[in-house]
């Protein structure tokens, strides 16, 4: 039996591919233990940089003017950066802000991070918008206008957030064009919205409802209602003057308002073909209505879609809430799952009567044949 | 012509039979060179991304994404005879760092004290609750609360139709937007949840989500807390562990970032319930009910032209209890390579749709010619090469040469794994443990490469001979876990 000739190109291929397979994994596993020791001594240094660093960071906060520095190594500068930012999330009140900032100042963060807005490394320039925004550096403004529409959502939600800290008059109306941006979740939107200040949270916003699209202004109205609720309804009223028809924008409304003078809108939704709005327009009930709502309530319970029964008998309980007058309800409950909800409901109030226990056994009620999507 | 894998004596020459072998050879090699190619491609994919999707803690600067507006979630937990793990999975499940979510328990009628564990370890009830037959499941005979945890109900159905219709037993009951699908046999990292729902307030458009799973066998838990992490002692485990960072850390990774991820693992991913509703819930009828459902998913937004991501987020970890005998691992391996096969065969009309983009033109025909129809062809050129040397043709020296290719495309994957886990997480802190990691990529060639291919070929050949599906018991080792408390 003879070898391959090793002429062969397809036995030179394999052979040189086998060679490189074998030496990529061993270059792979020196590559991974390089990459824990170069790790690990970052990991020994932050220790130190944080025993040599945080004492300062937190006399900061307290004192006008702080002990001599220690000079600052350059090599340490991100895990500096990163100490104070990071002393910055823990901290409250303006005062202890201040003074963190004017730590920064001393240390000369500004001319030392404004090379790292454009590092190829992005946690280095993430780092650097974050720290200049803090330091409030107007020379950075520009670039950091730039990445607002950075593809990388935490480069361009930090790089807002800097805009806003260094020009919240410039940066607010900025943020509200963009408040669908993908990757930017509405609780940060609304914290991002909540550190300017309060005139010109007012009046922006309340601009943004009188322009933003149709499809902008849900959103919008889940920013408004979370920080200004008492401004919402005026703004609501002129938005839904300029999209009467709009049912995402109805439903935002409806799942948030507390305010009487929605209640009609809230009453004529509750017989709203759309099964959302049937749905927050019921619970809406729970927080608004009355007496009078009880026989809507009844039917809804009775004849809904199962979600909107749930929400419908949630609501009805929270406007009886009184024994009798809700064990009283039970007998006008046509169907079974309408009595399971209301049975459910006075079981946790421990108004359950014994005789209608029965409703307890689920497997009465037969399973749906499987509707399985195969195209 | 190919004549060095395999030497041409005068009597065959080359012709027909000589044809046959060369084509034979020529299949196997392209057939590697396509494998090879897939994996090192996603392997580049997951190193560029691994970084971006592990940047936690920039985040933390950002302003923070309050508690109330996170969506409930409803965390699904089936259970069919786990008596043992049963009370650490839930008391694990408890702690979880999440604003608003209940825990459902859905006692699959098993044989063994499950239901009665957990009345007498979380103070459970009977209880009316409303709920609809939304998609289709197997009676639910009784729910019950938990007197101390408000948020704990536990589901009693017939048993039949496996983990899918416990899950779509769960899936009815549940109240919240969002539900999350887990084996009794897995534990959580407390913050896990809120790191995979992120991705949904990230991505509004986000169907479904899962994150990586991993081996929990070698660490230690505490009362349902993962307090350490290391290395299973059982060879077989130790060689799951290279599976698992190999099928998480590159395979999802990359697949995630071409938008055409087909697996979540049902042991961890995070769905919303309206859409999985919509679709008909899981497949009662499928042995890989987790990757049926995502598939169907991806179907039925392509064919409604919806627009919709399904992610996987790397950093949720979810642990999870391996096989630490060759039996059970047998039947699981049997069981993913006949819902593999089941899945794709009965979603093949997505291979190369139209209008079906990465999803049918890349990842189908990925899963289908380098997943399901691997351990064909291992098998196929393992006869091949044993038929050559019966008969004298083989030449020796060049079959080991390719050999030596395998396992050096084998064990550069795993040590790119490797790698991508040292970048990430570096979840096992020793040098020996990846030193071992490593010596176990060059030794799994040899011996268990095989005994998988061949367990997959029984799976792949139940299946053809549509054989009865049956999940079978899986034998537990609970050596990871202690309690404070003993159970009752």
């Amino acid at each position: 039996m003879e070898f391959a000739t090793g002429s062969d190109a397809t036995l030179s291929s394999v052979l040189y591919f086998t060679l490189s397979f074998f030496f990529a994994s061993a270059v792979s596993l020196l590559f991974c233990f390089f990459m824990r020791i170069k790790r690990q001594r970052k990991e020994i240094r932050s220790a130190q940089v944080e025993q040599q660093w945080r004492e300062f960071c937190f006399q900061a906060l307290m004192v006008q003017e702080p002990e001599k520095l220690p000079p600052m190594d350059q090599r340490d500068l991100y895990d500096l950066v990163e100490m104070w930012l990071q002393t910055f999330d823990r901290i409250r009140g303006a005062d202890a802000a201040k003074g963190l900032i004017r730590l920064g100042q001393w240390l000369d963060f500004e001319n030392r991070l404004l090379p790292w807005l454009k590092s190829n490394t992005i946690d280095e320039k993430l780092l650097a918008i974050m720290a200049l925004g803090l330091l409030k550096e107007r020379r950075a403004l520009d670039v950091i206008r730039e990445r607002i529409d950075d593809p990388y959502p935490l480069i361009s939600l930090a790089a807002m957030k800097a805009f806003m800290e260094i020009e919240p008059e410039q940066g607010l109306p900025e943020l509200l064009k963009r408040i669908d941006t993908p990757g930017w979740p509405i609780g940060r939107v609304r914290q991002l919205i909540s550190a300017a200040p309060r005139t010109l949270q007012t009046h922006y916003v309340t601009l943004a409802a009188e322009t933003l699209s149709e499809e902008q202004l849900p959103k919008l109205f889940e920013l408004i209602y979370a920080l200004a609720p008492s401004e919402a309804s005026d703004a609501a009223k002129l938005a839904l003057r300029r999209h009467p028809d709009s049912a995402p924008l109805l439903l935002v409304i409806i799942k948030h308002t507390t305010d009487p003078q929605f209640l009609p809108l809230v009453r004529a939704s509750c017989r709203n073909s759309h099964p959302p709005l049937r749905h927050e327009s019921l619970t809406a009930l729970g927080r608004m209505g009355d007496q009078d709502d009880m026989a809507q309530l009844i039917q809804a319970l009775n004849c809904d879609i199962w979600i909107n029964q749930q929400a419908a008998a949630n609501s009805l309980m929270t406007i009886v809430n009184e024994a009798s007058a809700a064990q009283a309800i039970m007998p006008v409950l046509t169907t079974e799952s309408a009595r399971l909800h209301w049975s459910e409901l006075l079981f946790q109030k421990g108004w359950l009567l014994p005789a209608i226990e029965s409703v307890w056994v689920c497997s009465e009620t037969s399973p749906r044949t499987q509707v399985a999507y195969h195209g | 012509m190919v004549e060095w894998y395999w030497v041409a004596p005068a009597a065959i020459g080359f012709g027909w039979q000589g044809q046959l072998i060369n084509g034979l050879f020529w299949f196997f090699l392209i057939y590697q060179i396509i494998v090879g190619t897939s994996y090192i491609s996603l392997n580049i994919i997951a190193l560029y991304v691994v970084r971006r999707s592990t940047r936690g803690g920039k985040d933390l600067h950002l302003p923070r994404v309050y508690e109330s507006s996170l969506p409930g979630v409803s965390i699904l937990l089936t259970a069919y005879n786990e008596e043992q793990l049963i009370a650490t999975s839930v008391r694990s499940l408890l702690q979880l760092d999440y604003p608003l979510f209940e825990l459902i328990v859905i006692h699959d009628g098993g044989s063994d004290d499950t239901l009665g564990v957990m009345q007498r370890e979380f103070n459970m009830y009977p209880c009316p609750y409303a709920f609809e037959y939304a998609v289709s499941c197997k009676p639910i005979k009784q729910i019950y609360r938990s007197h101390n945890h408000p948020n704990l109900i536990m589901v009693d159905k017939v048993n039949g139709g496996g983990k899918a219709d416990a899950n779509n037993a769960g899936i009815n009951v549940a109240r919240m937007p969002l539900y999350c699908g887990m084996d009794a046999d897995s534990i959580l990292d407390r913050d896990s949840l809120l790191r995979v729902v992120r991705t949904f307030l990230e991505k509004p458009n986000t169907i479904a989500a899962g994150g990586s799973v991993r081996i929990v066998n070698g660490c230690q838990v505490h009362d349902g807390r993962l307090i350490k992490t290391g290395l299973p002692h059982s060879w077989l485990s130790r060689i799951q562990v290279l599976e698992y960072l190999r099928a998480f850390l590159f395979g999802r990774l990359g697949w995630s970032r071409l938008q055409a991820l087909l697996i979540i693992s049902g042991a961890f991913g995070v769905f919303k319930r309206d859409n999985v509703i919509e679709v008909g819930g899981y497949l009662s009828t499928s042995l890989g009910e987790d990757m049926e459902l995502v598939v169907r998913l991806h179907r039925y937004a392509l064919d409604k032209k919806r627009p919709y991501t399904i992610n996987f987020v790397p950093d949720p970890v979810c642990w999870t209890d391996a096989p630490e005998d060759r039996p059970t691992l047998r039947k699981q391996r049997i069981r993913w390579q006949r819902g593999l096969l089941e899945t794709l065969y009965a979603h093949r009309k997505l291979c190369f749709q139209k209008g079906s983009g990465k999803v049918g033109w890349l990842a189908f025909p990925f899963m289908v010619i380098v997943e399901a129809m691997s351990p064909i062809i291992e098998v196929l050129g393992m006869i091949f090469t044993i038929l050559l040397a019966y008969f004298g043709y083989l030449n020796v020296g060049a079959s080991l040469l390719f050999l030596a290719a395998v396992v050096g495309l084998g064990l550069l994957l795993s040590s790119l794994a490797l790698v991508l886990e040292e970048r990430s997480f570096h979840v096992y802190p020793s040098y020996r443990d990846t030193a071992t990691l490593f010596l176990w990529a060059v030794l799994e060639n040899f011996g268990y490469r095989q005994m998988n291919s061949w367990w997959r070929l029984q799976g792949t050949w139940q299946w053809l001979r549509k054989s009865e599906s049956k999940w079978g018991v899986m034998v537990r080792n609970t050596s990871w876990m202690t309690e404070s408390t003993p159970s009752k």
